[in-house]
């Protein structure tokens, strides 16, 4: 018997009460709705962590507009990750357990780690005024560096569920669960794309944050000039990361992106193309005396290509998935009874959701 | 069983109760004080109260501060913890019920949603629109709790689903109706509970009265109500509920006497601090009462979790993820070869160290440590190898309800040999009770659960010492060998004897 597949839990004798393409569909849904405020999260209290040592009156309005609008978006990112964490469990079980198991205190820690910094948002939103500067910058970089761990923490497991060659000789020597997957080539570069990627789209973020502030036009022009700015910068550094990351890879895993898979080369290639045109439509935007269309279309092309990215990354857990689970022979059937009030629940909601969020945007100012 | 298993050092259902206890709690509060919020808005503005509305706003805010912080985050912190300790089941229910989970959490973007924008809006929307978010914020939590009060109790209840394995059967069991009803009312109280818990800090006296008085109204009823419900919850599984709370499950027998004491205490000090003397309610006094309906609340989780052993989804899986039918072939071909996360070594070298200490965090590990609550020694204190080697072969008759040892003999007594490093110094019996906790005790009860007395009642000492106590085994498979000596024998005939005496006269 081949050794690592010795490992590989068996499948779960349930059937899956969907197809895989649909629950795959779902899990890459909701990964792209939880990355996006995930990332102006994370990114969001790195830049607003920088902007403490910047006495501009731009740099203090934008601390205290990020500093308000930081817990719900914090909120959004807890929320937006529960789907995607509940169908890579359905469709990788085997796989997730497993490694999770092997990383067990780092990754029960999440939950403390994520706990303490929301909490410290929710203060430095509260008591803004309160608070001295030093206080809310230490608050702030604390916050910020606790849900970078939390990310770092959440690369070990996405690794080292893809590597089951090495579960064995992590587990064996030490079942207790304090461990990492440090010893993974492309832990580093994966963990760097992804805080470099968080703060460009943290940086779009504010670009729209000035788009839709319409009381202080001076804060607008400027948050959008700052917004190109800094996008244009870490999306730039982005294509470095991204390169060095392609190239940890193991050769055949990279070679998907190279030629090898079409999808996959195509997927990389539109993806620095649309991102190029962010860039560019962005900078032209900050320019623009009215900036929205501009600003809208680079959203969109940024938005496609991070749906790209998380397609990419979707074909490169299959590469890695692949020699041991054959993901489409996966027996499964449509549970029409369920999935239908889902998506009818789903839908009602987004009509609720928007309802509610209308009459919030459109209340009167605090009196 | 299939998957490997998280050495963590202490007892793992330890971990799972706390963050599962901090959890329900909260988020059935969450539940109930949607409902108080709105009903009692809409009776400030009826009133023109501006002390209430006041007060409301004040509440909502470290409502949202626990709700959706804190009780979403144990929420997710639930799912982390099952999914390390108990991988098999955890990934039963969700394929089972993904799209179960999937409608909750829909719910649950709503429920975030409006509890946020509600207390963000507070006198900045229309009193009517205002209202109505409350409402869509009470109405999807508490759907919240509809589905996965379905997965909840399946986990006890499996019913139709175990035949056809399909979701409505499962979801609809026979317990989810009365849980769903005693959770609906049992957050409600504790809506009222953290209610006296902010009166508390109120200052204008007059108004913490009168909030305290309201407050204790909403407790006092919803807890009696929450008692009924209770009731016919237990009603579902009679047969199970009372073997368990005569001393089949000791857990649980000690967890149905917490329910009632903490029952019984919230009632009489909530009537009292709230009601007869509102001017009682201060913070301490009012976490005092918070802290009672915690207790009441880890209790009776703790009974419905304790009722579901062995199982981690009753009649399907063990607690260790062995389905039940997988034990034949397991007894037939061997642990070690049917297990994946053994070590070759543990298979090649056939040592107590590694090969009983693997098969042992295999199959024990799961629910036993080594050290601290459930841990091992201290159920085998200075047991023989025989009578462990014995027993190790029972576990699935003994009282505490566990799954049974599956594996070959060979591999019971690298088990055996394992935890013979656990079992300290042999005993020194200086009682015959002690020797009945030790050798009787683990199966029977005097006078309830499998009651030892009629057993023993007809025979002398001497005949017992002499033909019953050598000859256990004998009469019954499911009894061990008495393997403590003639000493110990002779005080357990003794001991049992007089039990028969005293019992016969107090009838």
């Amino acid at each position: 018997m081949n050794s690592i597949i010795h490992y590989i839990p068996d499948l779960d004798p349930i059937p899956l009460p969907a197809p895989v393409w649909l629950l795959k569909f779902l899990l890459l849904l909701g990964f792209v709705l939880h990355l996006i405020p995930m990332n102006i999260m994370l990114g969001g209290l790195i830049l607003t962590g920088i902007s403490y040592y910047r006495k501009s009156d731009f740099h203090t309005g934008l601390v205290r507009r990020m500093s308000k609008m930081i817990p719900v978006v914090v909120a959004l990112t807890i929320t937006m990750g529960i789907a995607p964490l509940l169908f890579l469990q359905v469709l990788y079980g085997q796989y997730f357990y497993s490694s999770s198991i092997i990383l067990a205190f780092p990754w029960l820690s999440v939950i403390i780690l994520v706990m303490a910094a929301y909490y410290l948002v929710y203060i430095h939103s509260f008591r803004y005024k309160k608070l001295s500067h030093s206080s809310k910058t230490a608050i702030g970089w604390t916050a910020a560096i606790l849900f970078a761990i939390v990310g770092f923490i959440y690369s070990n497991e996405m690794t080292l569920m893809l590597t089951p060659e090495k579960w064995g000789a992590k587990y064996f020597p030490d079942p207790s669960g304090l461990t990492l997957n440090l010893g993974e080539p492309t832990l580093f570069f994966r963990y760097l794309h992804f805080l470099v990627g968080a703060l460009a789209v943290a940086a779009f973020f504010i670009a729209c944050v000035g788009l839709s502030d319409k009381r202080e036009k001076w804060f607008s022009s400027k948050a959008i000039k700052y917004g190109a700015g800094w996008f244009t910068r870490f999306t730039l550094v982005q294509y470095l990361v991204g390169i060095l990351w392609l190239i940890a890879l193991p050769a055949d895993k990279m070679m998907l992106f190279m030629g090898k898979d079409i999808a996959g080369t195509v997927l990389l290639f539109l993806g620095i193309i649309l991102s190029l045109g962010a860039i560019m439509m962005l900078n032209k935007a900050s320019q623009s005396e009215s900036p929205k269309t501009l600003v809208f279309s680079s959203g969109i092309a940024l938005l496609a290509t991070l749906i790209f990215m998380a397609i990419m990354r979707d074909i490169l857990r299959n590469a890695y998935i692949a020699p041991h689970t054959a993901m489409e022979n996966i027996p499964s059937f449509f549970q029409a009874s369920t999935i239908i009030p889902f998506i009818v629940l789903l839908l009602v909601a987004l009509g609720i959701i928007y309802w509610m969020m209308r009459k919030f945007l459109t209340m009167k100012a605090k009196t | 069983m299939n998957f490997p298993v998280w050495d963590l050092g202490i007892a793992p259902g330890l971990l799972i109760a706390i963050v599962a206890t901090l959890h329900v709690f909260v988020s059935h509060f969450a539940i109930g004080t949607g409902l108080f919020l709105v009903l009692t808005e809409r009776k400030a503005y009826r009133d023109d109260d501006k002390d209430l509305l006041a007060f409301l706003k004040r509440h909502s805010l470290i409502f949202i501060l626990f709700s959706v912080v804190f009780g979403a985050i144990t929420g997710v912190g639930i799912w982390f913890v099952i999914g390390l300790i108990n991988p098999s089941a955890t990934s039963s229910l969700i394929h089972a019920f993904v799209f179960g989970w999937a409608i909750e959490w829909v719910f649950f973007i709503v429920e975030i949603i409006a509890g946020l924008i509600y207390y963000y809006s507070w006198e900045r929307l229309e009193r009517r629109t205002h209202l109505i978010i409350g409402w869509i914020y009470f109405v999807s939590a508490w759907l919240s709790l509809v589905v996965i009060n379905g997965i909840v109790t399946f986990m006890l209840t499996p019913g139709g689903w175990l035949e056809n394995q399909n979701f409505w059967s499962g979801f609809f069991n026979p317990t989810y109706f009365p849980s769903l009803v005693s959770r609906t009312f049992l957050s409600l109280a504790l809506a009222g509970i953290y209610a006296l818990l902010t009166a508390s800090f109120q200052e204008k006296r007059e108004f913490r009265l009168k909030i305290t008085r309201y407050a204790g109204k909403w407790v006092i009823i919803n807890l009696l109500l929450f008692g009924l419900s209770l009731l016919w919850y237990w009603k579902v599984f009679p047969d199970r509920i009372i073997e368990a709370a005569q001393g089949a499950i000791p857990i649980t027998q000690s967890m149905v006497g917490w329910v009632y004491i903490f029952f019984l205490a919230l009632i009489l000090v909530t009537l009292t601090v709230s009601i007869l003397l509102p001017r009682l309610n201060r913070a301490p006094v009012a976490i005092l009462v918070m802290l009672l309906s915690l207790g009441l609340f880890g209790a009776t989780e703790w009974v419905r979790e304790s009722l579901r052993k062995p199982y981690g989804i009753y009649n399907y899986i063990y607690i260790n993820g062995i389905f039940p039918d997988q034990i034949p072939e397991i007894n037939r071909n061997g642990v070690l070869l049917w297990a994946n996360w053994v070590s070759e070594e543990a298979k090649s070298v056939r040592s107590p160290d590694t090969t009983g200490y693997e098969i042992f965090r295999t199959e024990c590990m799961n629910c036993h440590s080594l050290s601290g609550y459930m841990n091992v020694g201290r159920y085998i204190e200075g047991w023989d190898q025989q009578y462990l080697y014995e027993t190790l072969g029972r576990l699935d008759v003994l009282r505490g309800r566990m799954p049974p040892f599956a594996g070959t003999d060979e591999e019971r007594y690298h088990v055996v040999s394992y935890l013979t490093g656990f079992t300290g110094e042999p005993r020194d019996y200086d009682t015959g009770k002690e020797v009945y906790d030790d050798r009787c005790g683990n199966c029977h009860t005097i006078g309830r659960y499998r009651d030892i007395i009629p057993v023993t009642s007809d025979f002398s000492q001497s005949e017992l010492k002499e033909e019953i106590i050598p000859m256990l085994h004998e009469m019954n498979e499911d009894m061990p060998p008495f393997t403590a000596g003639e000493e110990a024998a002779e005080k357990l005939a003794k001991y049992l004897s007089e039990l028969s005496d005293t019992e016969g006269q107090d009838e």
